[in-house]
């Protein structure tokens, strides 16, 4: 018998099913596993994890629980990943960009974090763990301005020169939009500023210059950038790859606890039962949130403001909590009163 | 009365195959496969998960098992329960089969 057959068979969970499958493909003279072999007994074999092979609910539950455990697994993933990530420019390479876009006036630069996130609150890790984030909780950024933030001249052409600059210095720059207040009464823009973005090696610069800011002096605008990091593709595939190991784990866990109580009695099958709906009924939403944001990330092109997971620690952090400790009260009703499956022994 | 849900082709096939006697998984599947001249080929997983599904159902159960080369084999035979799964779709299925044909007879003849 091949090994590719023995290693397919553990898809099973453990017990004489392996064993006869594998007798079959023995007396079939099979020796090795073809793509629609491998396909089937894959996909039969982690319905069998589940256990209770009439019902369609299990399936139902353990596919919802895979999405919420992948989600986690996704957000864990990338954010250990995003400590890897190229740190922001500082000291000489910090001070080009700056020349380059705000050239003899004398810019500043200011970085709203000094990790990876921008927190109002400044949280501690077990402040976090407690309570969340605050509700900014983001990406953090750098920004950078003239010294007293307003330059003399005409908004428009010093826009277009400074596209020129960047592209000179080998940005990759995009067209720059009109900004400013929309006339309810026809939809137009009242043109009061300029706004383009520029790329290059992993960053994005955002260039803004208005004149509708408090205090801007007549002949002069407001003109601010802000330099964040754009995702590596490598931090995507990490959270791809998280998400598929986590929602493995969330079928197999949900399998372990399914054969564990389907022989329970009504009280111990419904304490693994009802907390663990009522736990996705808190976690689901905010997965799913979460998942089509981490989906639209690369999609978007842009460099991400928040992180796909902030949802859940942040508003949704409340309910996230609830929801694995009511995971947790299936999980150990389960390893306390249940009992592994029943072995079916021939009359 | 209850509508008759229809069967599964596997399930059909795999209940069809243990009306003379008891098999074991390979046994079901040559069974299956020269009981339909060959139209219905069982896939191992499927024929087990089905085989799980039935058996949670109580119309199969598992009639011995057998040690063959070291290899765990075990049989699998219909209960009351199997015999009456499948004669009330023997009988859904001739049903069908009548009022089709009828309404075949009925076929104006064509040119």
């Amino acid at each position: 018998m091949s090994r590719g057959y023995r290693l397919l068979v553990r898809a099973y969970p453990p017990g004489r099913r392996r064993g006869e499958l594998l007798d079959t493909f023995a007396e079939a003279g099979r020796v090795r596993p073809t793509a629609r072999e491998a396909v089937n007994l894959l996909r039969h074999g982690l319905r069998a994890r589940l256990g209770r092979p009439a019902s369609r609910g299990v399936v139902v539950l353990a596919t919802l629980i895979a999405l919420v455990t992948g989600f986690v697994g996704a957000a864990v993933a990338a954010r250990i990943a995003w400590e890897f990530a190229p740190a922001y420019p500082s000291g000489a390479r910090l001070e080009a960009i700056k020349e380059s876009v705000f050239p003899g006036l004398r810019p500043v630069s200011e970085r709203n974090g000094d990790g990876l996130f921008f927190d109002v609150g400044e949280r501690s890790y077990g402040e976090v763990f407690l309570y969340g984030h605050d509700e900014d909780f983001a990406f953090s950024t750098v920004w950078i301005g003239p010294d007293g933030n307003f330059i003399k001249g005409d908004y428009p052409a010093w826009t277009a020169a400074a596209q020129q600059r960047l592209v000179a210095e080998g940005w990759q720059v995009s067209d720059a939009e009109v900004t400013g207040a929309t006339w309810i009464a026809t939809g137009e823009i009242d043109d009061s500023g300029r706004a383009f973005t520029a790329t290059r090696g992993g960053l994005s610069l955002s260039v803004q210059t208005e004149t509708d800011v408090v205090d801007t002096p007549a002949g002069s605008f407001y003109a601010s950038a802000e330099l964040n990091r754009l995702t590596p593709g490598w931090i995507t595939a990490a959270g791809v790859l998280g998400l598929l190991v986590f929602a493995l784990l969330g079928w197999l866990i949900t399998g372990w606890a399914s054969r564990r109580t389907q022989d329970a009695r009504g009280t111990v099958r419904s304490l693994t039962r009802e907390p663990a709906v009522l736990a996705l009924v808190l976690l689901f939403p905010q997965a799913l949130l979460g998942l089509i944001g981490m989906v639209r990330e690369p999609l978007a092109g842009g460099p991400p403001i928040a992180p796909f997971w902030s949802l859940s620690l942040t508003y949704g952090f409340g309910c996230g909590f609830l929801g694995f400790l009511l995971f947790a009260v299936s999980l150990i009703t389960a390893a306390v009163a249940g009992r592994p499956a029943r072995v079916e022994v021939s009359a | 009365m209850a509508k008759a849900k229809a069967m599964r082709e596997p399930t059909f096939w795999i209940l069809t195959a243990l009306v003379k006697q008891a098999r074991h998984g390979y046994g079901i599947i040559q069974e299956v496969a020269a009981l339909s001249e060959g139209q219905v080929e069982l896939q191992a997983g499927t024929l087990y998960a089905a085989l799980d599904r039935l058996h949670a159902e109580g119309l199969v159960a598992v009639d011995h098992d057998e040690k063959v080369d070291g290899r765990d084999r075990r049989y699998y035979c219909l209960t009351e329960g199997g015999v009456a799964a499948l004669q009330a779709e023997t009988a859904r299925l001739e049903r069908n089969v009548r009022t089709a044909s009828t309404q075949l007879a009925t076929r104006p003849a064509t040119a």
